[in-house]
């Protein structure tokens, strides 16, 4: 009796050490929000990537302040040659290049604007017309030179703000991090309004992903950027009108089309920026921006969809 | 102790570890770390044949090297295993020695219960009693239903008689 | 070892323990209310505090968080950041909050407050 047992005994000792039930999972706060990885496979040491590399990446995208490494802030405080570190380099090369096309509603020289907006509903008052204009002249009147070796010039007095990108750029860097690993387990969100999702860990592998905006409804997916821009959480209501922190960058006005718009793309800071760009597009156009650029859309109107591309099944609980 | 009762609690032992570790690959469900309590078989056995302490030794044995080998140790799993086996061994003790009404099928079944609720006290306090509460009746059911087949299971192998042979013929 | 009496008793034990699981399943799928919601304020990854909104209670809380204190109240179900150190104060006007799964989130503090509705089904949500 004892021989006999003891080979199962070691066979499933050896097994186990292929354990399936891993759950590694950590809360960080970057961007202004919190970033939740959770990864169903790997060590805890794979961990360091967000303990380090994204810690430093959110230090770099920080416009409030200055902080240990050269940054957004550094930038938009002054007009001589700044040397970047290159993460940060090509991202704003991306997101200066992608200005013209399909996002004619992004631009990330929005910051000082932005910033101004916020002041300002933050205590219950809308812009004045004037402050916009100037903001908007300002905007006009600046630009990024970008020069060799990972240097850039800013021209002019508008500020940076990539708050519309940072989040989809990490989940990038994170996806291209997990794949070296060669990962695919794993779902990292970032504030709830950037998602990267790996496969889970079921059979189907779909995530169940509940749509704020919405009454009892969620997604299921896989494999994919999910990002949204919604007026819900930072909104202001002054009068009937809601404004968002989201800023229409050639009217200056933070009132927009639609009250949310989700995004389901291959590309982290793609998504994001469609997803803000499109908060300003009409149904149609964003018709046209799906066929041209690959990405699926869900647009919400006080809490109803008006319009969702037909490959996505929206469920009710 | 007899060299042949140590080698039967050896046995007895792997075999607990060896189901503790087969068992914990099913996903449990709702409450993580809610497993379904089959090594109480062994202990069971043990409990019935050859004594309380013997049995305190395997079942502290099994938490610890299960939670070695699954790399769980002093997680919030190892403490849910670790009360668990501690209150079910407890509560069946006590209807074994003192409340000698049930069979083993009867002490079993509150075993696993006990089992259950031990783990589930440390759940809620770890996740909170509001969201605990709400998996506490299934969890209880089908603790209830494992208990009767695992009592079955136990009455099945003493009734066989393996034990108690090893323990006439070296007399133990 | 079993005998007929000893059966008899299991079979009670057993159907008794059945029926009160059964009855307390009923009773708490009957109960369970959608907006039955529960508030978890956590620090660094610490939850520091668990509180059941569907009670409506009027109360005041004073959590340390990374870099200062929060003071956080809940109110007729519904829970908000009334005042904290933080520069942006995103927190505080987010007001009070009684949906569930939108977190109030002092990025400052290391401060997160989750709404939660009891179960687990979600693996995120998306909004905000």
């Amino acid at each position: 009796m004892n021989k006999k047992l003891l080979i199962p005994f070691i066979a499933l000792l050896s097994l186990s050490s292929c354990s399936n039930n891993v759950e590694l999972s950590n809360r960080y706060f970057y961007f202004d929000t919190f970033l939740d990885v959770k990864m169903f496979e790997g060590r805890e040491s794979d961990m360091s990537f967000f303990t380090n590399d994204m810690r430093e990446y959110d230090a770099l995208c920080d416009n409030y302040q200055a902080r240990d490494l050269t940054n957004i802030y550094t930038i938009n405080h002054t007009n001589e040659d700044v040397v970047l570190d290159s993460r940060l380099y090509y991202l704003l090369q991306e997101a200066s290049a992608i200005q013209s096309d399909e996002a004619n509603y992004f631009n990330y020289l929005c910051g000082s604007l932005a910033k101004k907006w916020k002041n300002a509903l933050n205590s219950q008052q809308i812009l004045d017309e004037n402050e916009i204009n100037n903001e908007l002249e300002k905007m006009n009147n600046s630009s990024i030179i970008f020069k060799d070796q990972c240097t850039v010039q800013r021209v002019g007095e508008a500020e940076i703000d990539l708050g519309a990108v940072a989040k989809g750029f990490a989940l990038d860097l994170a996806k291209g991090y997990f794949s070296r690993l060669n990962y695919k387990k794993y779902i990292v969100n970032a504030g709830n309004s950037s998602i990267l999702l790996g496969e889970k860990n079921t059979n189907d592998g779909l995530f169940n992903i509940r749509i704020d905006d919405l009454e009892n409804s969620y997604l299921k997916l896989k494999n994919c950027f999910v990002s949204t821009s919604s007026i819900s959480v930072q909104g202001v209501t002054i009068g009937n009108v809601t404004y968002s922190h989201i800023i229409n960058p050639i009217t200056g006005s933070a009132i927009n089309e639609n009250d949310a718009v989700i995004v389901i793309s291959d590309n982290g800071w793609y998504g994001d920026i469609m997803s803000t760009s499109m908060m300003m597009n009409t149904i149609e156009e964003i018709k046209a921006i799906e066929l041209k650029c690959g990405i699926k859309a869900i647009v919400i109107r006080e809490h109803k969809i008006v319009y969702k591309n037909e490959s996505i099944e929206v469920y009710h609980r | 102790m007899k060299v042949q009762k140590i080698a039967l609690l050896g046995v007895l032992t792997a075999a607990t570890i060896v189901i503790a570790i087969a068992e914990s690959f099913i996903p449990s469900i709702g409450i993580p770390g809610v497993k379904l309590g089959l090594a109480n078989i062994m202990i069971l056995i043990t409990l019935y044949e050859l004594g309380i302490l013997e049995a305190l030794g395997i079942n502290v044995a099994r938490v610890l090297v299960v939670s070695l080998v699954r790399g769980t140790f002093l997680s919030m799993g190892f403490l849910m295993s670790l009360t668990g086996a501690v209150f079910s061994l407890a509560i069946m003790i006590v209807f074994y020695l003192l409340i000698k009404k049930f069979s083993i099928i009867g002490v079993s079944v509150v075993g696993s219960l006990f089992h259950v609720f031990g783990q589930i006290l440390v759940a809620m306090f770890y996740l909170g009693t509001a969201y605990v509460i709400y998996y506490l009746p299934v969890i209880a059911i089908s603790a209830i239903i494992t208990g009767v087949l695992v009592g079955i299971t136990a009455k099945l192998i003493i009734k066989t008689g393996v034990i108690k042979k090893q323990k006439e013929r070296y007399n133990f | 070892m079993i005998d007929k009496k000893t059966l008899r008793n299991d079979l009670i034990l057993i159907l008794s323990l059945f029926v009160v699981a059964a009855i307390a399943l009923v009773v708490i799928i009957s109960t369970r209310r959608k907006d039955n919601l529960v508030a978890r304020i956590s620090v660094q990854n610490n939850v520091v505090e668990v509180i059941d909104l569907s009670k409506k209670e009027d109360n005041d809380y004073y959590i340390d968080g990374l870099k200062g204190q929060l003071h956080i109240h809940t109110h007729d179900g519904a829970i908000a950041v009334v005042e904290s150190n933080c520069p942006h104060q995103d927190c505080v006007h987010m007001g009070y909050v009684n949906t569930s799964g939108r977190p109030i989130i002092c990025a400052y503090n290391a401060v997160y407050i989750s709404i939660e509705g009891g179960d687990d089904f979600y693996d995120a949500g998306i909004g905000g």
